[in-house]
């Protein structure tokens, strides 16, 4: 049997997979030898200033990572599209927790309600590794949240205080934490504040504007020597957040996400640790254009999700043989309106359910082996089935479907599989090969099965959903090769995603759209497959004593037979910095571009994007002061102040010009 | 450990618990059957040497437009008594003529044999310059009675009838009769189609169609997707649906098709052309 695996493993090499990005300094050579990616951002207390800038959004950071493009609709809260898929293809937790957006124009991805200061590591599966994500077709991004341990008695904190001049973003964030033999406790506090930004040549982007709080705790008590449990807690507000790429704002965006687990870890035998949560969160968005001077008609749009879950996670190891297994369940609703204020006071407003009141219940059995297979080799495998149902809780939303649909049933019940097989070996701790195989299901989302209406401003289509679609279906293997030598490493990797009944908008002909100035409606529908390839290529030199010479290349592609060209699927990029370190002091000149992107599909409001390269510099240093420690950056973004748009800007609305920031970050 | 298992399993128990009411459908009851009139409100009563006549309709007052009117006799000491409606006839007595406008014949109640009923179609409300008049023959014991009374017709917010001459100069009228709740999404449409006769009373028309498409002027003039054209169901009755993707003000445009597939009167929306020149208008 293991055999058989190592074959199909091996059949697959070069096709494809997960890249790495880390965002720890050169120095740490750590070989990411299973395909999960971590992305530390704040390891520990010890400070890892070495950061380029500390204090960029959780999605300037995630855009740096080489299987994930940020599409973006203007300063704030952009879309993390994992191996070019977007939101709806992969599950984005936090913590393990999920977590559904609230809006319907996808404005809130779950990364959005988090702060980079509270979290430690962003966890990337490509694929369907994942114990709590649950099933997806492009894989998982659970972010963890930052947090103490049990131990001496300590009272520590952080300061933080940034600017940037391009948008004259404020920031300023605090945090506190506490140690003890039976407790730890942590504190943070983050705000932001940005005008518009300015495209290059100065020219201000018009409704970039945003302001963000965002406070986050976390409490572990130990009850004895093999039990503890956890509570977090957080809550975040973002205010008059301009959308530039689109006709509405949102004035409001609300999150509170908190849970409690418990966490049993017996230090014999084979049982290694029992991890159970329960978990809440609900979301409040506010969508508006009340800020746009000319619209043809008022509208709001506010949208609510409010899910509750659990996970119980039982793992074990015996000498050869590692498992997991994990149950978890998870119950969200999904509202969303639209009020349109009529234009003629002798007539009613306007209303309707763009989510027409949805349940979705799910429950997911998961268990995995990782077998050892030598000291160099290990094969993993794991499965999991799930159920998946919708209710359509609301009769108005039920008859709002009905108009398309005028037989489609209130409840909808689903099996989701998944499986996955890993292959690990290395030499000398040198050369690494991986390869993985791996096949999962997908649920069409709320707005795919129940979406009423929603206009997508890109291709000016109005959208309907589609409640009699089948699960779409993903067939993924991928590979990775590294060489790791002292002073240099080399890396390439690549996967291959094949999807059947690949769900996508098709345009129904002769349909008058709702929304004033759109050219016509789609509905949701599934083509018989696409394929989406990505390939990358990392590499790292010390070429002399502390000077760094580290280069990512990446490339994507997708398509399908029935409509061309993937949408939003991203061209050559490249990244490639010198950096210099020498004790406290680090300066590093980078450069990013991306070849024109020539593979766009025009029936999805695509338009060709011309190749750029940008110049950046920073500079840090950080002075210590026994227990305490004062960590300065300074740098500059886009040197060159030049205006350019990328494949990923929804309706290539143009990125920031020059920008200066400002980092100054004071542990004690 | 223990408390442990026990909160993990108690949540698996309820998860699959809540997955499983979830799939239960609900039993939908069958509402019992109460008198007719409970539901409706008493519009006027008209009284005679003998009996009252009480007249109700849902709303308890009559609009311009379609009502379902119901009566029910009773003699001078209150009591109700059985009747046998034989006809009945709206006129409008303006200065100059008069006219009636399209009625139906009474019926019976089916649970209820002391209540009859029937629609009026008010093709215009009272007002200065005339004023509605019902006139009820029925026989109690075989002893024909005779009940009249001036009834007041309030004008409709909104357009619910239209009067129009066709291509082949024939004057019809035309009223909106379902949906009289409109709803967010599909609803059975239903109007009543009649032709005008030299004597100024009216004659149901059959076999024609009806054309509908509704819009909203409000919203950039959309329509909806999948309405049903009205099909003649006899005596001048014609269902289709309409969908109502949204509440709010909604125009039903309408073009009136013969048997020979000759539009006789409205015209098809286009860029050019934002409404029909007979339509309904629906406001929910």
């Amino acid at each position: 049997m293991y055999r058989l695996l190592i074959i199909i493993a091996l059949l697959y090499p070069f096709i494809g997979n997960a890249q790495v990005y880390s965002d720890t300094t050169s120095n740490d050579r750590l070989p990411s030898y299973d395909l999960e990616e971590v992305i530390v951002i704040a390891p520990t207390k010890t400070v890892s200033d070495k950061t380029e800038k500390p204090l960029s959004s959780i999605d300037e950071y995630l855009s740096k990572n080489s299987s994930i493009n940020m599409v973006r609709k203007g300063g704030y809260a952009w879309e993390p599209y994992i191996n070019g898929m977007a939101t709806e293809r992969s599950a984005i937790t936090i913590d393990g927790m999920q977590i559904y957006s609230a809006c319907t124009d996808k404005m809130d991805p779950v990364t959005s309600y988090v702060e980079i200061a509270n979290l430690s590591t962003i966890n990337i599966n490509s694929g369907h590794a994942s114990a709590t994500g649950g099933s997806t077709i492009a894989g998982t991004m659970d972010l963890k949240k930052k947090k103490s341990s049990f131990g001496t008695k300590e009272l520590s904190g952080t300061t933080y205080l940034g600017l940037e001049t391009n948008n004259l973003q404020k920031i300023l964030g605090t945090s506190l934490s506490f140690s003890h033999p039976k407790l730890f406790m942590d504190i943070d506090f983050t705000f932001r504040d940005a005008n518009n930004y300015k495209a290059g040549g100065r020219k201000e982007v018009n409704y970039s504007q945003f302001t963000k709080y965002n406070v986050s705790s976390i409490i572990g008590y130990k009850i004895n020597k093999d039990q503890h449990i956890e509570a977090s807690l957080i809550y975040d507000h973002a205010v008059d957040v301009g959308y530039p790429a689109l006709p509405m704002d949102v004035s409001s965006a609300k999150a509170f996400i908190g849970s409690m687990e418990h966490f049993y870890h017996p230090c014999h035998g084979q049982l290694k640790s029992i991890q159970s949560k329960i978990y809440y969160n609900n979301i409040t968005h506010i969508m508006d254009d009340s800020k746009r001077p000319d619209v043809p008609i008022r509208m709001d749009m506010p949208g609510w999700s409010k899910t509750g879950g659990f996970y119980t996670i039982i793992s074990g190891a015996s000498k050869k043989n590692s498992w997991k297994t994990t149950l978890s369940g998870h119950q969200n609703n999904s509202l969303a309106e639209m009020t349109m204020y009529s234009n003629d006071a002798n007539q009613k407003d306007m209303f309707m359910l763009t989510w027409p009141d949805v349940n979705t219940r799910y429950l997911d059995a998961f268990g995995e082996n990782v077998i050892q297979l030598s000291e160099k080799a290990k094969l993993t495998f794991n499965g999991g089935l799930a159920v998946h149902h919708n209710k359509i809780i609301s009769d108005f939303g039920l008859n709002s479907i009905r108009i398309f649909y005028p037989e489609v049933e209130s409840t909808k019940t689903r099996f989701l599989k998944r499986f996955y097989t890993a292959f690990n070996i290395h030499k000398d701790h040198q050369l690494f090969y991986t390869a993985h195989l791996s096949y999962g299901e997908r649920a069409p989302s709320v707005s795919e099965a129940y979406g009423f209406y929603l206009f997508n401003s890109m291709d000016k289509y109005d959208y309907v959903g589609n409640p009699n679609m089948k699960n779409e279906k993903s067939l993924s293997a991928s590979t990775s090769i590294q060489l790791i030598k002292n002073r240099y490493s080399f890396k390439v990797s690549g996967s291959y995603f094949f999807i059947n009944d690949y769900i996508i908008g098709q345009i129904i002909d002769n349909l008058s759209s709702m929304t004033i100035g759109a050219s016509g409606v789609k509905q949701y529908e599934q083509i018989k497959n696409a394929h989406i390839a990505n390939v990358t290529l990392d590499t790292k030199f010390e070429i002399i004593d502390n000077l760094y010479w580290n280069t990512m290349l990446s490339y994507r592609r997708g398509r399908s037979n029935d409509i061309g060209d993937l949408p939003l699927i991203q061209p050559f990029s490249f990244y490639s910095e010198l950096s210099y370190n020498f004790k406290s002091f680090n300066a590093v000149v980078s450069t990013n571009g991306a070849t024109k992107l020539s593979n766009y599909n025009a029936n999805f409001g695509e338009t060709a994007v011309p190749a750029y390269a940008l110049i950046n510099l920073s500079l840090s240093q950080s002075f210590k002061f026994k227990e305490k420690s004062l960590a300065l950056k300074a740098g500059v973004e886009n040197l060159l102040d030049k205006e350019y748009t990328t494949f990923s800007d929804w309706n290539r609305i143009p990125r920031m010009g020059r920008n200066f920031f400002f980092n100054l970050v004071w542990r004690y | 450990m223990k408390l442990n298992k026990l909160i993990q399993y108690s949540f698996i128990a309820l998860l699959s618990a809540l997955s499983f009411i979830s799939c239960k459908k609900d039993d939908i009851e069958e509402p019992v059957k109460k008198n007719i009139l409970d539901q409706l409100k008493l519009v006027t009563t008209f009284k005679n040497e003998s009996d009252n006549i009480e007249i109700y309709t849902k709303s308890g007052k009559f609009t311009q437009g379609y009502n379902d009117v119901y009566f029910q006799v009773k003699n001078s000491s209150g009591e109700v008594i059985a009747h046998e409606a034989q006809s009945w006839m709206p006129m409008m007595k303006m200065t100059m003529k008069s006219h009636s406008c399209p009625f139906s014949e009474i019926t019976k109640v089916a649970d209820n044999p002391m209540v009859s009923s029937g629609f009026i179609i008010f093709n215009m409300a009272s007002d200065d310059m005339g004023s509605w008049k019902l006139t009820i023959n029925y026989t109690v014991d075989d002893v024909e009675k005779v009940a009249e009374g001036e009834i007041s017709v309030q004008a409709s917010a909104r357009r619910v009838t239209q009067g129009f001459k066709g291509s082949d100069s024939i004057q019809y009228f035309i009223a909106l009769i379902e949906p009289s709740i409109p709803k967010e999404g599909p609803n059975v449409m239903k109007a009543g189609l009649y032709k005008m006769e030299a004597d100024h009373t009216f004659s149901p028309i059959g076999n024609y169609k009806v054309l509908i498409d509704p819009r909203m002027p409000g919203m950039g003039n959309h329509s909806s997707p999948n309405n049903e054209d009205l099909i003649s169901q006899g005596k001048g009755i014609y269902n289709g649906k309409v969908n109502f993707s949204m509440t709010g003000y909604w125009k039903i445009n309408l073009q009136v098709e013969n048997e020979s597939g000759v539009i006789l009167k409205g015209e098809a929306i286009t860029e050019e052309t934002e409404s029909s020149s007979i339509f309904f208008e629906v406001e929910f």
